[in-house]
């Protein structure tokens, strides 16, 4: 009897406790409080947290693999399985195509230029990059390849399901790390953006009232998702699956005549994947891939490329109002960024402080939507060149 | 330091690249919308610069409901925002 009470005890979790669970179960418990009390991108980040606490749990075995013990098959953990959807690349396009389903692309079909600053902003991508590298340089101990390079760089594009995407195909094992500080300062945006915003621009420039958009036609709409899968996937066919589901995701909104599918897309669809992608990318947090010094490097890397990548944006709207003598209020590239809409809440925000008449908030959707792609297609890039 | 090197062409060939689909996008956008918008009805849009040389008030609220109506039915629901000269 005593034998098999000491058997039962040895298979709790409280037995195998280390310092190392706990200290993931208490970053768990904060980010958690971050996700719920101060609604830090809570959609994500709530089901991300709870992920890193369920697998530091000992014991309870939901990200083991299914193996083979005396002879018995034994089946691996739930979220091992359901892991599945975010290691085969299923889970980050479908979370795209309910964003292409939620999306209104107007704002940038009535200023097409405005896609370029989507483009600039993507600059913090590729400086993450070369710091993760040069980083690597100084200390080797980080173990910063080109892949994980790619992957940490990818944190500039503010994106999480093409972040999530690119590192479940380069490097897996930082797929927690990456995940969290992606999401963690896309929340950080309103903090992020604002004092880099007044540091590259005049306050004239934040002044600049833009002209009013013109109205976008229905057939305009319908077409551009149908134009942009096609030079996409054709120039960057790494991007096919994230630009085409986004895209699709847009042409059932914008189409008008699969509005059932549309309406699943926008609510059901997305509200599932999320749940399954958040959780999973949640479990690869486990403490001893977590709690190393790479980590760090990942926290103070994933900063300098958002801030690159407001950089980039800016500089870029800086030479367009330029070239368009005035016309163009800067602060726009800003919005480039591709956290959607909160980019673009940011520089409405800038633009009232500066003249409470001026409603920057549609010209900054566009740059806001654009870079969405810019972000797919540097992804792309990335994969073709780094797998 | 060739992972550096790496990463400087990357860099370089990387921003050069998504530069050039999303200004190849731009370009086909614009054909894309000159190509619709001349492709759009002219009739209400004359109809309603006759009204406004005129300047007959309710002769041009006429004139814009009935044009925005034509246009309502090929094109679905428009909003008109006016502009005060």
């Amino acid at each position: 009897m005593l034998d098999s009470f000491i058997r039962l005890l040895n298979d709790t979790g409280f037995i195998h406790l280390d310092w190392q669970h706990l200290l993931m179960i208490g970053i768990a418990l904060v980010l958690i409080y971050l996700a719920i009390v101060k609604e830090y991108e809570p959609l994500l980040l709530l089901p991300i947290s709870f992920g890193m606490l369920l697998v530091n749990l000992p014991m309870a075995g939901l990200m083991d693999p299914p193996a083979t013990v005396n002879g018995q098959f034994q089946p691996g953990g739930l979220l091992y399985y359901l892991y599945q959807g975010v290691n085969l690349g299923i889970y980050p396009p479908l979370i795209f195509l309910g964003i292409g389903a939620m999306t209104d692309f107007g704002p940038l079909i009535a200023n097409p230029r405005s896609i370029l600053l989507g483009a600039s902003a993507q600059l913090g991508i590729f400086t993450a990059l070369l710091g993760a590298l040069v980083l690597n340089y100084f200390f080797p101990s980080l173990g910063y390849d080109l892949k994980a390079a790619g992957s940490i760089g990818i944190i500039g594009g503010a994106d999480g399901p093409t972040a999530i995407f690119l590192t479940s195909r380069l490097k897996p094992d930082l797929l927690g790390p990456i995940a969290i500080a992606a999401y963690s300062y896309m929340a950080l945006i309103p903090i992020i953006q604002p004092p880099i915003i007044k540091m590259m621009t005049t306050k004239a420039e934040r002044q600049i009232v833009m002209e009013q958009m013109r109205t976008v036609s229905k057939t305009e709409k319908i077409i551009f998702p149908i134009i942009v899968t096609i030079v996409g996937a054709l120039f960057l066919p790494s991007a096919a699956a994230l630009l085409g589901s986004l895209m699709f995701g847009n042409l059932m909104r914008e189409s008008g005549v699969v509005n059932r599918l549309f309406k699943t897309a926008e609510n059901e669809l997305i509200n599932i994947i999320t749940i399954f992608l958040g959780l999973t990318v949640g479990a690869k947090a486990k403490a001893e891939l977590f709690l190393q010094p790479s980590t760090l490097g990942i926290i103070i890397l994933g900063l300098i490329a958002f801030c690159f990548s407001t950089v980039g944006g800016v500089a870029f709207g800086k030479i367009m109002c330029k070239v368009s003598r005035g016309k163009i209020n800067p602060m726009i590239g800003a919005a480039g960024v591709s956290a959607v809409p909160m980019a673009a809440r940011v520089v409405h925000k800038l633009g009232l402080e500066e003249c409470p008449t001026n409603y920057l908030l549609m010209h900054a959707m566009g740059p806001n939507v654009a870079g969405v792609i810019g972000s797919a297609i540097a992804a792309g890039v990335l994969l073709a060149w780094l797998k | 330091m060739a992972n550096l090197q790496v990463g400087l062409q990357l860099m370089v060939i990387g921003m050069s690249l998504v530069f050039l689909v999303l200004i190849l996008l731009m370009y086909m956008m614009k054909i894309m919308s000159a190509v619709i918008l001349k492709s759009t009805p002219a009739s209400s849009s004359e109809t309603a610069a006759v009204a406004v040389k005129s300047g007959n008030d309710k002769e041009l609220a006429a004139v814009m409901a009935i044009a925005v109506n034509a246009l309502e039915k090929v094109e679905g629901h428009i909003q008109i925002n006016l502009k005060k000269n």
